[in-house]
C-alpha cells in the first residue's frame, strides 16, 4: 500500500494535486517511519523454514530409532541444539540487525531445545505420563532467547508452550495432581518483552499476534485458579475479565489501525456478548437467587477477592477511558461489566429483575450498533447489530410461551429489517460516492 | 556494554540448554552403572506422545500396595521401599512419607488413587519408548506373554537414591528386542 502511494506521487505532482515540496515531505515521512524496513517475505520464509525444519526433526526424533546405540543417540540429542546455538551466535555476531536471521535462527534453537530434552527422555525412558515437567523445562530453557535475540516469534512460541503447560497441569491432570502455579511465574518472565513490543513496535504484526495470544492464554488460566468457585460467581468474574480485556483494547496503547489486530477488543466483546446471551435466560438467575454467596465471608474467598479486584481495575480503566475521550464510555459494551455486576447484586433477591436488565442491555447494545452503523454508513456494524438482535429474539423464543404465528411474524419483521437497512445504507453510500 | 551483556546472557542461556540434557544423561548413566537392578512384573498398552513418539505404557503388579485406609490421598508423593519376592520380582515392602535411610532401595512414586485397602501408585518409569514401526508388534509380543500363564514379562529397572531408570523389557528371560527379532525370523 505504502509503495503504491509512493509510486503515485509523480502522477499527483503532474496533476497539480500536491506541490513538489509536499511530495518530498511525504517521501521523507514514510522513509523516516521505517528506516530500514525489513523485508516481510524474507522474515516469513525464514521463520517458516526454521519452523518446518524444527518440526521435521521433532518428528524424526519421535520415531525413536531402535537400531542406533545409546551412545550415538545421546550425541544426536545435542546436534540440533549445537547447530541452533551456532546459528544464533552467528546472527548476534554478523547479522544482529537482520530480523529474518534473528527470528529464523531463534525459532530453530527453540525447537532444538525441545528436541534434545525429548531425546534424552526417550533414551532413558523417563516418564510417568506427565508432560508438565517437560514443558516447564523447555520453556525455562528458552525464555532468555526472546530477550537476547529480540525474537518475537520465539516469544509467541514461548506463550504457546506455557499455555500447553497450563492445559496439562491445570485441566488434564486428574490423577497426577500437578500444579499449574508455575504458569504465573512463566508469565512474569515473558511480560517485559511484551511491554517492550507495545512500546517499541506498536504496529508490528508480531505485536498484534501477541494481543491475541496473551489475553487468550491468561483468560484460560483464570479457570485453573477459580476451579472451586461456584458456577454463578465464575460467570461474574469471567464477565469482568472480558470487560477488562475490552477496555484495555480501547486504550491508546493497544488501539490498532485495523480491528482484527486488536485481540483484546474482539476477545473482550465476544466473551461478554456470549455470556450476556447465556445469562439472558432466567435459569442462571434462579440459581443465583437460590444461593447465598454474599453471606459467610464470601469476600474472603478467592473468587470474592478476584471479583473485587476486577471491579477496581474496571473502574480505573473506565476512568482512564473517560479522561481520554468522555464520549467513549457511552458505548454500552464499556459499561456492560457494571450493569452485569448490578444484575448480580439485585439477583440474589429476585431472579426476574436481572433477567430483564440483561435483556435490556443486549437490546441497547444491538440498537446502538445499528444506530452507529447507520450514522457512519458502516454496513458491518448495522448487520452485526441486526444479527445480535436476531440471536436475542431467537433465544427468547426458547424460554417463553409465545405462539408460533407470533414468532413467525417477529422473524419476518427482523428479516425485513435486514433488507430495509441494507437497501437504505447502500443507497446512501452510493449517493455519498456520487 | 550492551553488546557484552547480550553475549553474556546468550552464553548463560546456551550453557543452561546444554547443561540440563547433559545432567539428565549423566545422572541416569550413574544409576545404570552403580544402581541396584529390580525386576517389575508388568502389563502394557501402546499410546503415542506428541513430542516423544510411540511408547509402551507399562503397568506393574507392584503398582498396587496394601496400605491402611485413610493414610494416603491422590497426588501424594510416596517413597516406595523395595524388596524382592520369592520369585525374584520387585515388590513394595512399605510406603513411606519420609526419605528412607541410606542404602535402602526405594522409588519415588505418586499415589494415583486409593481403595479402602490399597494405594495405586504411578512410577516414574511407566513408559518404554520404542521405534514407531515396531510399537504394535512389541505390544503384541508383550500382550501374548501376559495371556500365556506360563510366560513371564518384566521390566528391568535400576534404582539409586532418588533416581530410577528403566533399562529394558524382558519376556521369558529374553529382551523384548530379541523376542521381536526371533519373531521376524519365524515369519520369513
Amino acid at each position: 500500500m505504502r509503495i503504491d502511494l509512493l509510486r503515485a506521487i509523480p502522477e499527483w505532482i503532474e496533476a497539480g494535486l500536491i506541490t513538489p515540496e509536499a511530495a518530498e515531505q511525504i517521501k521523507a515521512y514514510y522513509a523516516g517511519k521505517e528506516p530500514h524496513g525489513p523485508n516481510r517475505i524474507v522474515i516469513v520464509f525464514g521463520i517458516l523454514g526454521a519452523l518446518l525444519v524444527g518440526l521435521g526433526i521433532t518428528l524424526i526424533v519421535a520415531n525413536n530409532w531402535e537400531d542406533l546405540p545409546r551412545g550415538f543417540k545421546t550425541v544426536l540429542a545435542f546436534a540440533p541444539l549445537l547447530i541452533g546455538q551456532l546459528a544464533c551466535a552467528f546472527t548476534l555476531w554478523r547479522k544482529p540487525e537482520s530480523t529474518a536471521w534473528r527470528e529464523g535462527s531463534t525459532t530453530f534453537l527453540f525447537f532444538a531445545v525441545g528436541v534434545s530434552i525429548s531425546l534424552v527422555a526417550q533414551i532413558y525412558h523417563i516418564g510417568d505420563g506427565a508432560l508438565g515437567p517437560y514443558l516447564l523445562t523447555w520453556s525455562l530453557l528458552c525464555f532468555p532467547l526472546m530477550y537476547v535475540m529480540r525474537a518475537s516469534f520465539a516469544s509467541l512460541l514461548y506463550w504457546v508452550v506455557i499455555t500447553y503447560f497450563l492445559y496439562e497441569t491445570g485441566f488434564n491432570n486428574y490423577y497426577l495432581k500437578q500444579t499449574a502455579s508455575p504458569y504465573w511465574w512463566l508469565v512474569l518472565l515473558a511480560m517485559p518483552y511484551y511491554v517492550w513490543l507495545i512500546l517499541r513496535k506498536p504496529h508490528s504484526n508480531f505485536t498484534a499476534f501477541h494481543h491475541w495470544g496473551i489475553p487468550g492464554s491468561l483468560l484460560l488460566a483464570y479457570a485453573t485458579v477459580s476451579e472451586n468457585a461456584s458456577g454463578a460467581l465464575l460467570f461474574w468474574s469471567y464477565f469482568l475479565l472480558f470487560g477488562i480485556a475490552f477496555l484495555l483494547g480501547q486504550s491508546h496503547f493497544l488501539q490498532q489501525r485495523n480491528l482484527w489486530r486488536n485481540g483484546y477488543a474482539i476477545i473482550g466483546a465476544g466473551g461478554m456478548l456470549s455470556l450476556l446471551f447465556t445469562t439472558s435466560f432466567s435459569s442462571l438467575w434462579e440459581d443465583v437467587s437460590s444461593q447465598t454467596f454474599f453471606e459467610a465471608g464470601w469476600l474472603q474467598s478467592l473468587p470474592g477477592m478476584a471479583i473485587v479486584l476486577f471491579l477496581i481495575v474496571t473502574g480505573v480503566l473506565l476512568f482512564i477511558n473517560y479522561r481520554e475521550a468522555p464520549s467513549r464510555i457511552m458505548q454500552p459494551l464499556m459499561i456492560a461489566p457494571l450493569v452485569f455486576s448490578a444484575a448480580f447484586l439485585i439477583g440474589e433477591s429476585n431472579p426476574l429483575l436481572p433477567t430483564i436488565l440483561i435483556n435490556v442491555l443486549l437490546l441497547v447494545i444491538s440498537v446502538s450498533a445499528i444506530w452507529q452503523g447507520a450514522r457512519r454508513v458502516h454496513l458491518g456494524l448495522v448487520n452485526g447489530g441486526l444479527l445480535l438482535l436476531t440471536v436475542q429474539i431467537a433465544c427468547r423464543f426458547f424460554d417463553t410461551d409465545i405462539p408460533f404465528v407470533a414468532r413467525g411474524l417477529v422473524f419476518i419483521a427482523v428479516g425485513a429489517g435486514f433488507f430495509f437497512a441494507n437497501y437504505r445504507l447502500l443507497g446512501r453510500k452510493k449517493s455519498m460516492q456520487s | 556494554m550492551k553488546t557484552t551483556v547480550i553475549w553474556v546472557a546468550f552464553a548463560l542461556a546456551c550453557a543452561a540448554q546444554l547443561f540440563v540434557p547433559a545432567n539428565m544423561i549423566l545422572s541416569r548413566e550413574a544409576v545404570l552403572k552403580k544402581g541396584e537392578a529390580f525386576h517389575f512384573k508388568m502389563q502394557p498398552y501402546d499410546p503415542v506422545d506428541p513430542f516423544r513418539g510411540n511408547y509402551l505404557q507399562l503397568s506393574f503388579e507392584a503398582n498396587m500396595v496394601a496400605v491402611d485406609s485413610g493414610l494416603w490421598n491422590t497426588g501424594d508423593k510416596a517413597f516406595a521401599i523395595l524388596t524382592v519376592d520369592s520369585a525374584g520380582f520387585a515388590k513394595v515392602a512399605e510406603l513411606s512419607t519420609s526419605q528412607p535411610s541410606p542404602g535402602v532401595p526405594y522409588v519415588i512414586a505418586t499415589v494415583s488413587y486409593t481403595t479402602p485397602f490399597e494405594a495405586v501408585l504411578i512410577y516414574p518409569f511407566e513408559r518404554y519408548y520404542i521405534e514407531s514401526k515396531l510399537a504394535p508388534a512389541a505390544e503384541d509380543a508383550v500382550r501374548k506373554a501376559m495371556i500365556d500363564s506360563s510366560a513371564v514379562a518384566y521390566a528391568k529397572v535400576f534404582v539409586r537414591e532418588d533416581l530410577s531408570v528403566l533399562r529394558s523389557l524382558h519376556i521369558n528371560g529374553k529382551s523384548l528386542e530379541e523376542v521381536m527379532k526371533e519373531g521376524e525370523v519365524e515369519i520369513k
